[in-house]
């Protein structure tokens, strides 16, 4: 039976590394700013729509549609081939697992200490029984903190359109510390239309951890550049995005 | 298997995409059907596949469906032994429906089974030298031996002595084919192709009738590297498609493995080494080890 760190560590050449902030890196989610912005348009778009934006978004890889990481990402949710849906499911959550329990101590440093809840964003398509991220997770050591605390709102979310009543919460919140896990990030509006619920019934998001943030190295010259010089580092599991920033970290 | 309506949608609609083909098979596979993406009334919920979706059902129609009909029960009765597996199959291979970019349907003229899943793709040159080639038979004979089912692209050099030498280790051999599977190429190995039917397949994923074209190979690259579990290199210079290949592999996020002597004497090979998924191999044994735990499904992980 193949470990958790065995399943994260192959999946090593599929994954791209994420920068730490810095100039032409997108202060919240790192992906790719236009030129002289601190904040790529999508993050810029969605935090203008919801109130409470969690400013910390610490994406576990980047990646570029099509591609491996794109595939498995996509298809661990369906359930047409289970066998693939089962390994793919395993993958999902083991580069969440492996790369939670690496980092765990940089995150909470970044953040100011432990979290209380691990929660993930709701999927915004019906489905028979519960989330297959949930599914994954309950395979591994994060059940222990895991609860779901959101359900979807009344408001549909969609890519940029972000909402705070996109989510409501399942249950009154007195000031835990949240960490909010979701598989893809592209916009962010969905990410952030949950941190925004969550903050705003009395949560406390601490930091957002997506396992891919999409990139579209043809949406202009500066993602060009960045895909270009993001792809020159090779991905290891032994760093994260968020340890050679943590005194640089604003709040929003 | 899908019926021959489902078929000759799914390769009308390969015929109308305005995108790469992969993304056909992906959507069809949303879909699970081929008819209903040709006549408008399926419905899926990202982005990219409602705009393919609406695009396909503009671009298919009927008569386009019709034509692919006759044309598969014409090419069907023309290269006797062959059938078409589509992506809505369950037979579709396991291994190479896992990769993004995986094509919409194969024409296989021979079997495929189940124990194929168990396979590396052995590739190198066409200019091979005598100590090359001598390899990749004596490497595809063991493999074979030990029942690896050989993969490789029937080209001439190491394809062709990879595919020799697992039919005489007496084990099974698929040649995926840059060509339609009514074209042999080249033609001196008209004669291992009849073999590999027999103890095999040939496999291709173009129009029957597709000449060799310049264009299919890195897509017959794609199909080499996703039906195996991992890819070994014997002898390829900087240039051939073999590297090509193993690139191809590393971004599938399959095992790419180097033997020894390909290593000391390319530099591209010294590279590739130190990247992650690349290994370098001595033995038929170092090989098993990487391929029979890749194979391994996690359906069931353990905690660290």
């Amino acid at each position: 039976m193949p470990t958790v760190s065995e399943v994260a560590i192959s999946l090593t050449g599929i994954c791209t590394s994420v920068p730490p902030t810095g100039s032409g890196i997108c202060r919240i989610c790192h992906g790719s700013p236009n030129p002289g912005f601190g904040t790529c348009w999508s993050c810029e778009a969605v935090s203008s729509r919801v109130s409470r934006p969690c400013p910390i978004v610490v994406p576990i890889s980047l990646y570029e549609i099509p591609s491996q990481l794109h595939h498995i990402l996509r298809h661990y949710k369906s359930d047409r081939y289970p066998r693939l849906h089962n390994e793919f499911g395993a993958q999902v959550v083991s580069l969440l697992s492996y790369f939670l329990t690496t980092h765990w101590d940089c995150i909470e440093q970044a953040v100011g200490g432990a979290w209380d809840v691990i929660t993930t964003v709701p999927s915004s398509r019906d489905r028979d029984g519960e989330h297959p991220l949930v599914t994954a997770i309950d395979r591994v050591s994060l059940r222990d903190q895991y609860e779901p605390l959101l359900q979807r709102g009344s408001v549909a979310i969609d890519h940029l359109r972000a909402s705070d009543d996109g989510y409501r919460v399942k249950r009154p919140l007195d000031g835990e510390r949240i960490l909010l896990v979701d598989d893809t990030f592209t916009s962010g509006a969905r990410a952030q239309s949950a941190a925004s619920r969550l903050a705003l019934d009395g949560g406390d998001v601490v930091a957002i951890v997506p396992i891919g943030r999409v990139i579209d190295p043809a949406f202009n010259e500066a993602a060009s550049e960045y895909w270009k010089q993001v792809r020159r580092t090779p991905f290891t599991f032994e760093a994260c995005c968020i340890e050679a920033e943590q005194d640089e970290v604003e709040p929003w | 298997m899908t019926d021959l309506r489902e078929q000759a949608a799914l390769l009308a609609l390969t015929e109308a995409s305005p995108r790469p083909w992969h993304e056909v098979a992906t959507l069809a596979e949303d879909v699970g059907s081929a008819t209903a993406v040709a006549d408008g009334s399926a419905t899926v919920y990202d982005e990219a596949g409602s705009q393919l979706l609406q695009a396909l059902s503009e671009r298919t129609t009927t008569d386009m469906v019709e034509r692919w009909s006759e044309s598969i029960v014409d090419v069907l009765a023309r290269v006797p032994g062959t059938h078409l597996l589509t992506v809505l199959d369950d037979e579709y291979p396991e291994n190479l429906r896992k990769v993004f970019n995986h094509p919409p349907f194969l024409f296989v003229r021979g079997n495929l089974v189940a124990e194929d899943s168990r396979s590396v793709a052995v590739v190198g040159t066409r200019r091979a030298s005598p100590e090359g080639r001598k390899r990749a038979h004596e490497l595809a004979v063991q493999l074979a031996g030990r029942g690896v089912t050989v993969i490789s692209g029937m080209a001439a050099g190491i394809d062709s002595n990879a595919h020799a030498g697992a039919l005489d280790g007496g084990g099974r051999t698929i040649a995926v084919m840059g060509t339609g599977i009514d074209r042999i190429y080249p033609r001196e190995n008209a004669e291992l192709s009849e073999q590999i039917v027999n103890h095999g397949a040939l496999i291709s994923q173009f129009w029957p009738g597709s000449p060799p074209r310049g264009s299919n190979f890195p897509l017959r690259n794609v199909v080499t590297s996703g039906i195996a579990i991992g890819t070994v290199v014997v002898e390829a210079n900087a240039t051939s498609g073999a590297k090509m290949q193993a690139r191809l592999a590393l971004e599938h996020g399959k095992r790419v493995l180097l033997m020894e002597d390909l290593v000391m004497q390319e530099e591209w090979a010294q590279r590739y080494s130190k990247r992650r998924g690349a290994q370098v191999v001595g033995s038929v044994d170092d090989i098993l080890d990487v391929l029979d735990k890749e194979r391994a499904v996690p359906t069931a992980l353990q905690l660290f």
